[in-house]
């Protein structure tokens, strides 16, 4: 919409080259005096602390941030709802129900993979098959049965998840609450090749779509009326959002405030244009988490503060201060 | 000539309840047609068959020889284009995006091409809209929402043009305006058709009306033989004196 290749790329070229400067200052930072000389000469700790520890952690980290940011983008189109977040349509709690249940039955690995990831992913997928099940009728799909659908899975989930949660051990409950709160760890070099290929195969796929969620997130009527074919694109949509939500919360639990404030954010700075809106949050949002996770694995160091309550700590009043000062812009 | 509608016992049924119980017509491209009718009669259903929004009808609604359910729909977009009576945004996109949208189905890559910015400024210039370009669509008043509304499917270049009560929040200069822009597109040869409660300004601009009641086709015809005192008492059950004005067409007055 009125889009110019110059403003585009100011934008994309912006958020891009401060996920860049994350990328390289946020494994420099940590509780040991690790530096940056001694482990490319080599160097043991040093080495091992930079590159096998701190740099996989920080990676995992901004792919799961750009991967919820482009989810709550995603989701908020799809819905037409300003509040939609990438855990609204059950997913999430699908994956959760997967964990928890990994945890209480003392599963540790499946094929070589942590079981709880594997059992999170699972529960994660069946969640998103019924929920699109029960959504889709013939070829129609309605975003507001969608809404429901997800917002009932995910109390159902949540039922079975306190009731396992209260007939845990102390060790197991234990696991669940740590869990629940949702945290990053360092991880193996193949895990992250493969987020990484979901992660950007999606990125890719919205940006093929982003013309047609502009439509989507106006209104379904006007969509169709504008070449899109609706069922399709609500249920690649939900199936997008999903599959990006269901790969990071399986490995990282539920992380808030990213999803749902990085694309309102940037909406106060870029405007609504998925084209632009889509790659910015992205970026922002990965760039955003790993920042984030680096204040939340020194801040209180050798301890961990779980990193949703520093995302919400620190960008909550950040986005206050961005409403208030760019509300006239939306508004007015 | 393209953009010409062919209907053929069309019904459609939200549920059990049927909104069009076999109609026929044909819309010929060209004219300027304005459907009018009570609450319910099926008006804005119609527009919603022939705008390609609702695809499940039974019996045929040809647009161009094809069936409406079975074009591809994004050349559907840009054979007709439909104008919905208001539109809610929950992000704030602005006017002119807004606009852009009209474009989506000729782009092929992610950027507008000149083409595309030409069409939207023409859209724009002839619904006196270029001046809320950079404004947010939410903070516009109703009637320049509906502007841009219209700028945006003006801006598909349709054949044909669907609209449902354009008129609802327009003050008199714009409905008079409106509807003398709606004229002059069907001058140029392209189809025209609007549901609209305002029979007077329905007698004074457009060529052909076609008054729906429960779903059915009740009368169709030039102002001059469908604005009667005996219909409008029959079908909006309103006793209204009707008189012919100086531009020979009929108008309506009350009490």
């Amino acid at each position: 919409m009125s889009l110019s290749r110059g403003k585009f790329t100011v934008a994309i070229g912006g958020s891009a080259l401060f996920l860049l400067a994350v990328l390289v200052i946020a494994p420099l930072i940590g509780s040991s005096d690790a530096t940056l000389l001694r482990a490319l000469a080599g160097e043991s700790p040093d080495q091992e602390i930079l590159f096998d520890v701190r740099l996989p952690r920080v990676l995992l980290a901004a792919l799961a941030g750009g991967a919820l940011a482009l989810a709550g983008v995603i989701f908020q189109a799809l819905l037409r709802d300003a509040l939609a977040t990438p855990y609204t349509l059950g997913v999430s709690n699908g994956a959760a129900l997967g964990a928890v249940v990994a945890i209480c039955f003392g599963l540790r690995t499946i094929g070589g993979m942590p079981a709880l990831w594997i059992c999170a992913l699972i529960g994660a997928l069946i969640t998103m098959w019924v929920v699109v099940g029960v959504a889709t009728e013939g070829r129609r799909m309605s975003s507001f049965t969608l809404l429901l659908t997800g917002v009932t899975i995910n109390s159902i989930c949540m039922a079975v998840i306190l009731f396992l949660h209260y007939s845990a051990g102390l060790t197991q409950s234990f696991a669940i609450v740590r869990w629940l709160m949702g945290g990053i760890d360092s991880p193996e070099p193949l895990t992250l090749v493969l987020l990484s290929s979901v992660v950007g195969l999606s990125f890719v796929l919205t940006m093929w779509k982003a013309n047609e969620l502009n439509l989507l997130a106006v209104g379904e009527e006007w969509a169709v009326t504008r070449g899109v074919n609706l069922g399709p694109l609500m249920k690649f949509a939900f199936l997008l959002g999903s599959l990006l939500t269901a790969v990071v919360t399986s490995m990282t639990g539920p992380i808030g405030f990213i999803g749902l404030l990085v694309p309102h954010g940037m909406r106060l700075v870029v405007g609504a244009d998925h084209r632009v809106l889509a790659p910015t949050s992205f970026f922002v949002g990965a760039g955003f988490l790993a920042l984030c996770d680096t204040a939340a694995r020194t801040v209180l160091a050798p301890a961990e503060i779980p990193v949703g309550v520093i995302t919400a700590t620190l960008g909550g009043p950040f986005f206050i201060w961005l409403l208030r000062s760019k509300r006239a812009s939306v508004w007015m | 000539m393209t953009g010409a509608y062919s209907i053929a016992d069309l019904h459609y049924a939200y549920g059990d309840r049927e909104a069009l119980c076999g109609l026929t017509l044909d819309v010929a491209p060209g004219a300027f047609t304005a459907i009018v009718g009570p609450n319910g009669a099926g008006k804005s259903t119609l527009m919603a068959v022939l705008a390609g929004v609702r695809d499940d009808y039974s019996g045929t609604c040809r647009l161009d020889g094809q069936e409406v359910s079975s074009w591809n729909k994004r050349l559907l977009a840009r054979r007709a284009a439909f104008v919905p009576q208001s539109l809610r945004l929950e992000f704030p996109f602005t006017a002119e995006q807004v606009v852009f949208m009209g474009r989506t189905p000729y782009c092929d890559g992610l950027f507008e091409t000149d083409e595309d910015r030409a069409a939207v400024k023409r859209a724009m210039e002839l619904t006196d809209s270029a001046c809320f370009v950079d404004r947010p669509f939410r903070a516009l008043s109703g009637g320049e929402k509906q502007r841009i509304i219209l700028a945006s499917a003006l801006a598909q270049e349709p054949d044909a043009l669907l609209l449902d009560e354009p008129t609802t929040y327009l003050d008199l200069e714009h409905q008079l305006s409106l509807y003398r822009l709606l004229r002059g597109v069907a001058q140029e040869g392209k189809t025209v058709v609007a549901v609209t409660h305002d029979l007077n300004l329905a007698a004074a601009y457009a060529d052909r009306i076609l008054v729906l009641a429960d779903g059915r086709l009740v009368a169709d015809g030039t102002a001059e033989a469908v604005i009667t005192r005996e219909l409008v008492k029959e079908v909006f059950r309103a006793s209204v004196t009707v008189a012919v004005g100086e531009c020979g067409r009929p108008s309506m007055s009350f009490g």
